[in-house]
């Protein structure tokens, strides 16, 4: 579909209007700066949450590992998998916001289908848990496990909210700079999903 | 679906990823005898896979300097810290 044409000089091209001038050094801020200042934020705070954890760990090592025995790994391992997936997938569809096929809204779709997928999961592995009798309330472990894990949770549904937008927007046959850099800041908030689950998962269900 | 996507940096980076899921797994369900070792080995991994994401996912390599140096920090600052908190605490 795209025909490559050779800019005019001084004719502004399409879609480049409120884009900031290109840096000398030819780096660019992802998304955009405000952004920045959220995602380090948060990641931030869950730092927090990952030493929580390893000072739970060391207080108590034997009941520690004894409360993460009664999870359900491989289930924390397929969720992994359809995170690193769903980035992928935003990855290949940011990559083709805008070319005037229906391959990004597509490519967004999936992504949310794999939220759906770790929602489901996740949901899975609560129900299990509290059917065997462990809830936030049995030890040290399980309270920050379901705390950390929902504020995680929580975090995912807020990305698939944002993939529903972006899916609406890849539909648009043009995108304003306006609406690219929407899209661009939401796959970076669906990739700093992944990225603290990516640590969560081995600190609570691996690292013994 | 894959098969239709070039195999890109980014898909060669998830390949990556996903493996590097799968054998840390097998590794930290299976660990016997000297557990610090495989502790801190499963934690360098996530902070090697992490650095991964912000680089090639995240596009931080393509970022000015400061912005690139303050998620370099993250990931080392937390790093140290949670290795120190698994070793001392």
């Amino acid at each position: 579909m795209s025909i490559e044409t050779a800019p005019v000089d001084d004719a502004p091209r399409e879609g480049t209007r409120a884009a900031p001038a290109p840096r000398a050094d030819g780096k660019r801020i992802p998304g955009e700066e405000g952004l920045w200042v959220f995602i380090l934020g948060d990641m931030a705070v869950f730092a927090l949450f990952f030493g929580t954890i390893l000072v739970t760990r060391g207080e108590d090592p034997a009941m520690f590992a004894s409360a993460q025995h009664e999870l359900h790994p491989w289930l924390g391992i397929v969720n992994t998998a359809l995170l690193l997936t769903g980035s992928l997938f935003v990855i290949h569809g940011l990559r083709r916001l805008g070319d005037g096929t229906p391959a990004a809204s597509r490519l967004f779709g999936l992504t949310l289908l794999t939220a759906f997928g770790f929602v489901a999961i996740k949901a899975t592995e609560y129900t299990l848990l509290v059917d065997e009798g462990f809830n936030g309330g049995t030890n040290d472990f399980f309270m920050y496990y379901f705390v950390f894990t929902g504020i995680h949770l929580a975090h995912l549904v807020i990305g698939a909210i944002i993939v529903v937008f972006l899916i609406r927007t890849a539909r648009r046959p043009k995108l304003t700079p306006g609406q690219r850099k929407f899209a661009e800041c939401g796959a970076i908030y669906w990739h700093m999903v992944d990225l603290l689950w990516l640590v969560l998962f081995p600190l609570l269900y691996l690292i013994r | 679906m894959l098969s239709r996507f070039p195999v890109d940096r980014q898909t060669a980076v998830w390949m990556f990823l996903v493996a590097a899921t799968v054998l840390t797994a097998v590794v930290g369900l299976e660990q016997h005898g000297d557990t610090a070792a495989v502790g801190l080995l499963l934690l360098a991994i996530a902070f090697v896979k992490i650095r991964l994401v912000a680089l090639h996912f995240m596009e931080i390599r393509e970022a000015p300097l400061p912005l690139r140096l303050l998620v370099e920090a993250y990931v080392g600052v937390t790093f140290v810290a949670l290795v120190v908190i698994y070793l001392v605490a």
